[in-house]
């Protein structure tokens, strides 16, 4: 280092002290990083869906395209209800229930589905009883899922009023992919 | 035969600015120990002492390091460095020219450490997205936060220094200095875009796409506090208004309280203070926290600087200095001429707040042994020099400093010489234009 260097160095610590890295730091929580820039690769993205997580706005419908991967949509119909309907009043009280909630399913599949292949996406559905939660967990691990969108009223009761339904904040907590909450 | 407490001022003043020019000594500890020296022989004594020390100056300074503080802590200039990058539209050469525009004015009214140390981080992440060489926009930055300081009262210290001591008030420095600055800056950029407007093209294409990245950016997320962002900036405005009315405050407020004096007017350090209490006692920061982030090393530099220059006024050294260039010059315009390019060649190599500090006294000097020679246009003469010898070398002035600092920090290098080609050239060219405008002004 040349003398000039140094008595850069000495004047730059005496007028600036530690001034630099709390200007730095200011920074870092607003500008755009390199890795930020850099879109990351996912192969396989999921979105759960039910009667509470129905529509699908076109924006996040756009992002989700915009990573040219497989996106499988899946509806499922809660087990523990349809275990309790089949027991408090029978068989054919449940097969009726569940008639109306595949076809209810389906038309919430279909419809997000269209939207989907709309945006350019290549789209999988899938319709089964089970539960929310741990099914969800299950398909991440078994089809090797990279990204999860879900939407924040996702396994919801019709009588809860959360800004984020309680099974998503677990689910964000559980699984160890990215997850896009909307 | 030389008087030996001249020769202990003499001597002391001298190893005191080697020791503020190496910095192997914090600079403050440097004058204050050069300060302790001349008290402790009598050379300056007590009375004298607080004369000597221009509270003008070190009173100015704190406010302003005050109402900057506070205002810094609202996000208020990361917003402004957010804002002039979106306006560059991705084109590398604007980038450069709205940067340099904006360093200069904020450095008009900010102090220019302040500013490029907020303004670099800003121009290292735009050069990063653009893959280009940033070091165009450092040089930049650091001419135009010279130039630009050199353009009102309150830009640079020198300045802050010559008002205080001479009287000046902020519309007369904005009147003489400000059109010259104006100039300069055309010129500075001129000169930029030859030497750098080839590295600083790149196609349509890239442009959007550096354009779209920078759009990115939410200026909206550089602001910390919503509510400190509007206190800051009205107050800002408001002590900037109060500078400019600050020679005539009696005659305005006399016409809606007749009980003011139509004569009184503020000092620019009243104004500064003022400013500093109205943002404190709005902002409901906790004071301490402010008080303690005042660079109070840079204000006992200052004190230690006025006693050591005050030992050179008693012991006579500055009159007889000031014998020695009357001697030499004849006329007004002369004297305009050596203290110009002495003060613009002096600050290149070595400091120019204690040259400015020593030059002042000389100049008061010139002036009572009333031969003939206006003082008034010297004052902008030596702010001229002081300011702009700031660009002429990297150690030269403090913004110079900061932005080379940051740049080595991130393994940027820009050596002694690099700098003195470029800085060398720009001094010579804005200071004769600079004293060709005044001597236009003052008729020679």
């Amino acid at each position: 280092m040349g003398y000039s260097s140094e008595v850069i160095h000495r004047k730059f610590r005496d007028f600036v002290g530690n001034r630099y890295d709390a200007v730095l730091k200011d920074y870092q929580e607003f500008l755009i990083t390199e890795e930020d820039l850099v879109l990351p690769e996912y192969a396989s993205i999921l979105v759960p869906m039910d009667l509470y997580a129905s529509e699908i706005s076109e924006n996040v419908i756009r992002l989700l395209a915009a990573y040219e991967v497989p996106v499988t949509l899946v509806y499922i119909s809660d087990r523990y209800v349809h275990d309790v309907i089949k027991e408090s009043l029978g068989e054919e009280a449940v097969e009726a229930y569940q008639k109306k909630k595949d076809e209810l399913g389906d038309g919430i599949l279909k419809k997000a589905e269209q939207a989907f292949i709309s945006a350019g996406a290549s789209v999988k559905i899938r319709r089964f009883i089970g539960h929310k939660g741990q099914d969800v967990e299950k398909i991440v691990v078994s089809e090797d899922i990279d990204l999860i969108a879900v939407s924040k009223k996702y396994g919801m009761a019709q009588s809860e009023d959360y800004h984020l339904s309680p099974l998503v904040a677990r689910l964000t907590q559980h699984l160890q992919i990215p997850t896009i909450i909307y | 035969m030389i008087p030996i407490e001249t020769l202990i001022a003499v001597v002391v003043f001298i190893i005191s600015y080697i020791l503020i020019i190496d910095e192997r000594v914090h600079r403050a500890v440097a004058a204050m120990i050069g300060a302790a020296v001349v008290v402790f022989l009598g050379i300056v004594p007590w009375d004298s002492l607080l004369e000597h020390i221009d509270f003008g100056t070190i009173f100015l300074l704190m406010g302003m390091m005050i109402i900057i503080n506070v205002a810094s802590k609202s996000g208020l200039f990361e917003y402004i460095a957010i804002i002039t990058a979106k306006r560059a539209k991705g084109s590398p050469l604007l980038v450069m020219v709205l940067f340099a525009i904006v360093t200069a004015v904020l450095s008009a009214f900010l102090d220019n450490v302040t500013t490029v140390l907020l303004l670099t981080p800003m121009l290292l992440y735009i050069a990063k997205v653009m893959k280009i060489n940033p070091i165009p926009f450092l040089f930049a930055e650091i001419l135009a936060s010279n130039v630009g300081g050199m353009g009102t009262l309150i830009g640079d210290p020198p300045n802050i220094m010559i008002a205080s001591s001479a009287g000046l008030s902020f519309n007369e420095f904005l009147v003489n200095m400000g059109p010259i600055a104006a100039v300069d800056m055309v010129i500075v950029l001129i000169f930029l875009f030859l030497v750098y407007g080839k590295n600083l093209k790149v196609s349509k294409d890239e442009q959007g796409v550096l354009a779209r990245t920078l759009d990115g950016l939410d200026e909206q997320a550089a602001i910390l506090d919503r509510t400190l962002f509007k206190k800051s900036v009205v107050v800002l405005l408001f002590v900037i208004l109060l500078f400019f009315m600050h020679s005539s405050i009696g005659a305005i407020l006399n016409t809606v309280l007749p009980f003011v004096s139509p004569t009184m007017t503020l000092e620019p350090a009243e104004v500064a203070l003022i400013g500093a209490a109205i943002i404190l006692l709005w902002s409901r920061l906790q004071p301490e926290e402010i008080f303690e982030k005042i660079e109070w090393p840079a204000l006992f530099f200052f004190g230690g600087l006025f006693v050591l220059v005050g030992a050179l006024v008693e012991t006579g050294v500055i009159s007889d200095l000031a014998q020695v260039l009357i001697g030499l010059v004849g006329t007004t315009g002369e004297a305009m001429f050596v203290i110009a390019w002495f003060s613009a060649i002096a600050s290149a190599i070595v400091d120019n707040i204690p040259l400015t500090a020593a030059l002042i006294p000389l100049i008061h000097d010139i002036g009572a042994a009333g031969v003939g020679i206006d003082i008034y246009p010297l004052w902008w003469a030596l702010s001229l020099g002081a300011c702009l010898g700031g660009n002429g070398t990297a150690i030269a002035a403090s913004a110079n400093v900061v932005v080379i600092g940051i740049a080595e920090r991130e393994n940027l290098k820009i050596t002694f010489m690099d700098f003195m080609k470029v800085g060398m050239v720009v001094l010579f060219l804005t200071v004769a234009v600079g004293l060709g405008m005044l001597y236009l002004m003052y008729g020679f």
